[in-house]
């Protein structure tokens, strides 16, 4: 409580007001381990967490629900796509949110960062604003390989999609609620970061990308996506039907 | 150019990959049509084996033989994307139905 006392004294009026307009969406998998330091964490600024559980066989659930998220939960593990999905329905449903954020639930991402995108969202006029842990003075702590599969990831889906970002599957990303209604997603896979871009370029939405820091721990890089799973992902673009 | 290799890349090979992604029921009616005649073409060249060689040099095929497994390799292939796409389709119908529920259950805890 002390903790979340002194980072609210940090912020400013306009930052709480922009925070609790804000609702961010968690979407975990097993994440029992790590899932109530996260939403404390996110706590310190954000006041609205939903976490979208996506059938964990494990009590992530009850612990995000007793961190104080609410929880929404799918009755089977069908993927982080559909999950952020569900969050958007449901952020549209509620008609009191005007922003929305989208933050793993593995610990890698910062409170202050989502903060900044919302502020950044709100400041500029803009629909959809994405974190990037290849922009910025401080060098990437991304380990070697992954820094490699991210960026071809990132240039094939720049030149698919004709959007210029220099980190297309970072999790953490804000948006207006109006803008998730141009966010269709039917990628229930990890090929929703790619359709996420796709449908922003589609939809002719206003965006920019700003850095942030990704921490990578031991559980983060064990939990992390595989270099395997980019054959998935480009092989769900390829044959999606939309 | 062969007769076989024009129809390969023009028809055959399109027309497989149309039939193996569609999930529609007139795409499966003619995989239907085309699963029941395999196996009577093949009973039809048991009893006439010179079928399959006719076939080949009116398409420009060397070998009847030859033939034959173009057309087993492109049926297997076509059934095995069939079913990706069929699989694809009911797990996106799943992931629907997945979700519908997880909303209707948030909507319910939600209601005093």
């Amino acid at each position: 409580m002390n903790h979340k006392s002194n980072e609210l004294k940090a912020l400013s009026n306009r930052q709480l007001e922009i925070a609790a307009r804000t609702c961010c969406i968690v979407p975990i998998y097993n994440e029992a381990t790590v899932i109530e330091d996260c939403i404390e964490h996110l706590r310190t600024i954000f006041s609205n967490i939903l976490v979208i559980d996506d059938g964990s066989t494990d009590d992530s659930a009850s612990k995000a629900k007793k961190s104080g998220a609410q929880v929404i939960r799918h009755a089977i593990n069908v993927g982080q796509g559909l999950a952020i999905s569900t969050g958007f329905k449901w952020v549209q449903s509620q008609n009191k949110f005007r922003n929305i954020v989208t933050f793993d639930g593995d610990g890698q991402h910062r409170a202050h960062d989502a903060l900044r995108l919302v502020e950044e969202l709100e400041n500029s006029g803009l629909d959809i604003v994405f974190g990037s842990r290849f922009l910025g003075h401080k060098k990437s702590d991304t380990p070697a390989t992954k820094r490699l599969i991210l960026k071809t990831v990132s240039r094939a889906t720049n030149i698919l999609t004709g959007v210029n970002l220099s980190d297309a599957h970072n999790g953490l990303r804000a948006l207006t609620v109006e803008a998730s209604n141009a966010v269709d997603l039917t990628q229930a896979g990890m090929a929703h970061a790619s359709q996420i871009i796709s449908l922003t370029r589609k939809a002719n939405l206003k965006y920019h990308e700003i850095p942030v820091n990704v921490l990578y721990t031991q559980y983060s890089q064990r939990k992390g996506q595989s270099i395997l799973n980019s054959i998935n992902i480009v092989t769900d673009l390829i044959w999606s039907d939309e | 150019m062969k007769l076989i290799r024009l129809l390969l890349v023009l028809l055959f090979i399109p027309a497989f990959i149309v039939l193996a992604r569609s999930i529609g029921s007139r795409s499966r009616a003619v995989r239907t049509l085309l699963l029941f005649s395999f196996p009577s073409l093949i009973g039809y060249s048991v009893i006439f084996p010179e079928t399959w060689q006719s076939m080949a040099d009116v398409v420009g095929v060397d070998r009847g033989a030859d033939l034959l497994l173009y057309v087993t390799v492109l049926t297997l292939i076509t059934y095995i994307g069939y079913s990706f796409s069929k699989f694809r389709y009911l797990e996106k119908r799943n992931a629907i139905l997945v979700q519908e529920i997880a909303l209707l259950q948030a909507k319910e805890k939600s209601t005093p």
